[in-house]
């Protein structure tokens, strides 16, 4: 049984929920971006697509954002594990993962269904995910913390 | 049984309590945090509690090895819930002392089977009970 079938106004109330969380972390980002909040604020932005890949799973028809959020989390972790340093670009990453989950709670709740997010940004965060890959492998062969340049997410 | 469910996230725990309501157990209290369910547990005479392990302030791990290391709560049966089965942090939850963890998305009959598992191991579920009543009658 769908966890909306037992409890119809549930949709809404996730939807509600997520796109606040959605509007919080974006806020995060910008303030990152902006240098007014400390690199542990991280972790809270990691805490938070966590707790979106969480609902999402758990939500039925929620895919998109799971997928979404499970690579977002996955780059965020590329700096509180201090693999990478943060970036403009892993910044401006981030702030398109969250406009774009934010864009898919926006359209499922006018539509009532989730729909795919870009394929450009899901190409963007698995390239910087296979850059952080590489990075951590070196990490382990004695390499220090990495830098996280544009070029990963851009494509050159 | 009283249970308590605690996880940051509304969504997550009104859906817990709804699959526990569908289950049949009708006594569940819900808390956004560690912080908030120590005092709880501490007042109230619950019997089981899943929490989840992400959340800010107190974590579903500090909760947990809180309620280990009191006398009074270390019995109590934890039942974990996370978003992905990372090694590290089943690990560390098992080392904590958890009785179980599951892993999202899961069904009720699941939520359910870890519940029985976890009574029958710790003595205090159905199945002991079961057993129990099949050594009376031989």
């Amino acid at each position: 049984m769908r966890p909306t079938e037992e409890d119809p106004d549930l949709w809404s109330f996730f939807l509600d929920e997520v796109e606040a969380l959605g509007q919080e972390m974006l806020a995060a980002v910008k303030a990152l971006a902006a240098g007014s909040l400390a690199e542990t604020a991280y972790e809270d932005l990691r805490r938070g697509f966590h707790t979106l890949k969480g609902g999402a799973a758990q939500m039925s028809g929620c895919d998109s954002l799971y997928c979404c959020s499970m690579k977002a989390e996955r780059i965020v972790q590329g700096v509180t594990r201090e693999v990478v340093f943060p970036s403009p670009a892993l910044l401006g990453l981030l702030g398109d993962a969250v406009g774009a989950s934010i864009d898919l709670i926006q359209q499922a709740r006018l539509s009532g269904v989730m729909p795919a997010y870009s394929l450009s940004l899901r190409e963007r965060l698995e390239r910087a995910d296979q850059y952080l890959v590489d990075a951590e492998r070196a990490q382990m062969c004695g390499e220090g913390r990495a830098p996280f340049p544009g070029l990963v997410v851009d494509g050159a | 049984m009283k249970i308590l469910v605690v996880d940051d996230f509304a969504t997550m725990r009104r859906i817990i309590k709804n699959l526990l309501n569908t289950l049949g157990y009708e006594d569940v209290n819900e808390a956004e945090d560690g912080t908030v369910a120590l005092p709880m547990l501490h007042n109230e005479d619950y019997e089981f509690l899943i929490t989840d392990l992400n959340m800010p302030g107190m974590s579903g791990l500090d909760l947990l090895r809180a309620v280990r290391a009191d006398s009074t709560l270390c019995r109590l049966p934890v039942l974990v819930v996370t978003a992905d089965a990372n090694r590290e942090k089943i690990v560390a939850a098992a080392k904590a002392g958890v009785d179980g963890y599951m892993v999202k998305p899961f069904s009720a009959a699941v939520l359910q089977s870890k519940i029985s598992a976890i009574l029958a191991r710790t003595g205090q579920g159905p199945l002991e009970a079961a057993a129990a009543d099949k050594d009376e009658t031989n």
